[in-house]
């Protein structure tokens, strides 16, 4: 039985991304959105092993509140990016 | 009995549906994350302006143009098989149908709306298109779409999935696609990514911004940016699916479907084959719709949530844990209040109507089910296409208790010969199955008790 002595004790489970479509490491999940958790990660891993309980002693309430809150709709985060992508467009751009 | 039901080319639906035009309470406009509507010209950098009119079109019926007919040519119609031989294993009076969309070239049912966005984007006067992909399905569509029209395809694949999934990137570079490890080198972001940690396996967030400032950056302005689900344009593509299947149905004299099956995961798969059944719905008909994903965690699939999935504008925080006075991990959200975000808008609305009924199922029941499905109907089915198959078979078995002659159909959405290594799991005894304590469950659903439920907006009619 793997117990939680570190927070890499399941890394070396896998599991299929519903995301990208093929299996993955835990050790990718639990770190995937900026070093925290994907959003799924309950959902994906809830029938492994306790992932909850793992959730529960390895993140803080806001953490958690963080990486389970939903995504931005796909046309805002679009949006997002496109305005972040201008701003990455050289200053000398002719066409920015 | 013939098991495939085939359409000639010239009976191909010459129209794709737009369920928008006749959902009971019409739908927002999408907000930008200032929360004011999305303009056409905000999404003009990424998306030819003839798909953002189909994007924002409250068009019932939209023509589909005679040359993206003759790209579809290649294998639409795609038959409609009668599963007659898993019906027999099942001792079932259900007749079982299933739209067979693993017969394209790439093999999924994505090309269906790659070749569409292809060629809108090459009448726009574009010549390259980029995107991001994680295993490589919408990426090798999108490189099979643009190699038919000769125009450039530039895939930032995860890094993870590119170097686990090294066929369907040969796919893509078949097709004539330079398909670029994510984060990359080639945009800012990516860059940005790399300085903060050069070792990261990438996710399909970096992938993209990537794709996008690929886009929208590209001096000559001749790139834009193609994605393989959640929005309405590509729903719409897929809805040829849906359309076929009814003219199928009634070529061999199926009078009415009792239930329509696909998996959800973006959306455009299950909407493609469900969204004319929808119609018929909304119209009177008794049809039970069901869009079909993994389990998702019970934790999370009860009670009043936080947020309402139907309002997809929402960005609400989740209540923190803390507020509801309880030391469980995490907060929790009702099926539609977590699960849903990500899902496609329409098909977002059509669960609050109550028009469709989501279901979700364990991996152990959707492997069984593709396995009984492969040793007889001999397809090996993809990852997502056994929820679906599990769904069938349910049905199924309840149509048998019922002694009712039900017609179930479903998207046999693609095949799983580039996902074998969870079938080995399967097989070798592997996939685990924790059984979640039922006291977790308890202890969450007395949390929810007397919390708000956000309204939802719909009409109320189912």
């Amino acid at each position: 039985m793997v117990t939680d002595v570190t927070i890499e004790a399941h890394d070396e489970r896998e599991a299929y991304c519903r995301m990208l479509g093929h299996l993955v490491p835990f050790r990718y999940c639990r770190r995937v959105a900026e070093g925290l958790p994907c959003r799924k990660i309950l959902d994906c891993w809830f029938e492994c092993f306790d992932v909850a309980a793992f959730v529960r002693k390895r993140y803080t309430p806001e953490q958690i509140g963080c990486f389970l809150s939903p995504p931005k709709p796909k046309m805002a985060s679009l949006v997002e990016l496109i305005e972040r992508a201008k701003a990455a467009r050289k200053p000398t751009d002719p066409s920015g | 009995m013939n098991v495939k039901v085939l359409l000639d080319e010239k009976e191909i639906p010459r129209q794709w549906y737009n369920l928008a035009a006749d959902l009971p309470t019409p739908m927002q406009p999408p907000l930008g994350p200032d929360g004011k509507p999305v303009s056409p010209d905000m999404l003009a950098p990424v998306f030819p302006m003839n798909l953002i009119e189909q994007e924002v079109s409250a068009e019932r019926w939209i023509d589909i143009p005679e040359e993206v007919l003759d790209l579809l040519y290649r294998w639409r119609p795609a038959p409609l098989h009668r599963a007659k031989y898993i019906e027999e294993a099942l001792d079932t009076p259900a007749r079982i149908y299933y739209k067979n969309e693993g017969v394209s070239p790439p093999g999924s049912h994505k090309p269906n709306t790659a070749v569409a966005q292809a060629w809108y984007n090459k009448q726009f006067g574009i010549k390259s298109i980029a995107t991001e992909t994680g295993a490589g399905q919408w990426g090798s569509a999108l490189a099979f779409a643009c190699a038919l029209l000769g125009l450039e395809c530039k895939v930032f694949m995860v890094r993870i999935s590119f170097d686990q999934k090294p066929f369907r990137r040969l796919m893509m570079e078949t097709w004539g696609a330079k398909c670029v490890p994510s984060p990359s080198s080639e945009t800012k972001a990516g860059r940005d990514v790399l300085e903060r940690d050069p070792d990261t396996p990438g996710s399909l967030g970096i992938a993209i911004s990537e794709a996008v400032e690929a886009a929208v950056t590209d001096p000559s302005g001749k790139t834009r940016y193609a994605l393989g689900s959640v929005l309405n344009h590509v729903l719409l593509h897929q809805t040829i699916i849906g359309l076929e299947a009814k003219k199928q149905l009634a070529k061999i004299g199926e009078k009415k479907v009792d239930v329509v099956i696909g998996c959800a995961g973006g959306g455009s798969n299950f909407a493609g084959l469900a969204f004319p059944f929808v119609n018929d719905k909304i119209h009177g008909e008794d049809i039970a719709i069901i869009p079909v994903e993994p389990t998702s965690c019970p934790t999370m699939t009860r009670g009043p949530y936080a947020y309402d999935f139907g309002d997809t504008a929402m960005t609400t925080p989740l209540l923190p844990m803390h507020s509801l006075g309880h030391g469980f991990v995490p907060p929790p959200i009702h099926a539609g209040g977590l699960r849903y975000h990500g899902i496609a808008p329409l098909v977002s609305q059509a669960i609050v109507e109550g028009l469709v009924e989501p279901r979700a199922y364990h991996q152990l029941e959707c492997y069984a089910a593709a396995i009984q499905w492969a040793r007889t109907e001999g397809s090996i089915s993809a990852p997502e296409t056994s929820h679906a198959i599990a769904c069938v078979i349910e049905e199924a078995k309840k149509a048998k208790e019922e002694g009712k002659e039900k017609v179930i159909l479903f998207n046999w959405s693609g095949h799983g010969l580039m996902d074998l290594t969870g079938y080995e799991r399967y097989l070798s005894g592997q996939l685990e199955d924790f059984p979640l304590p039922e006291g977790m469950l308890k202890e969450s659903l007395a949390a929810l008790d007397g919390l708000p439920k956000p309204p939802a907006v719909k009409s109320g009619k189912w």
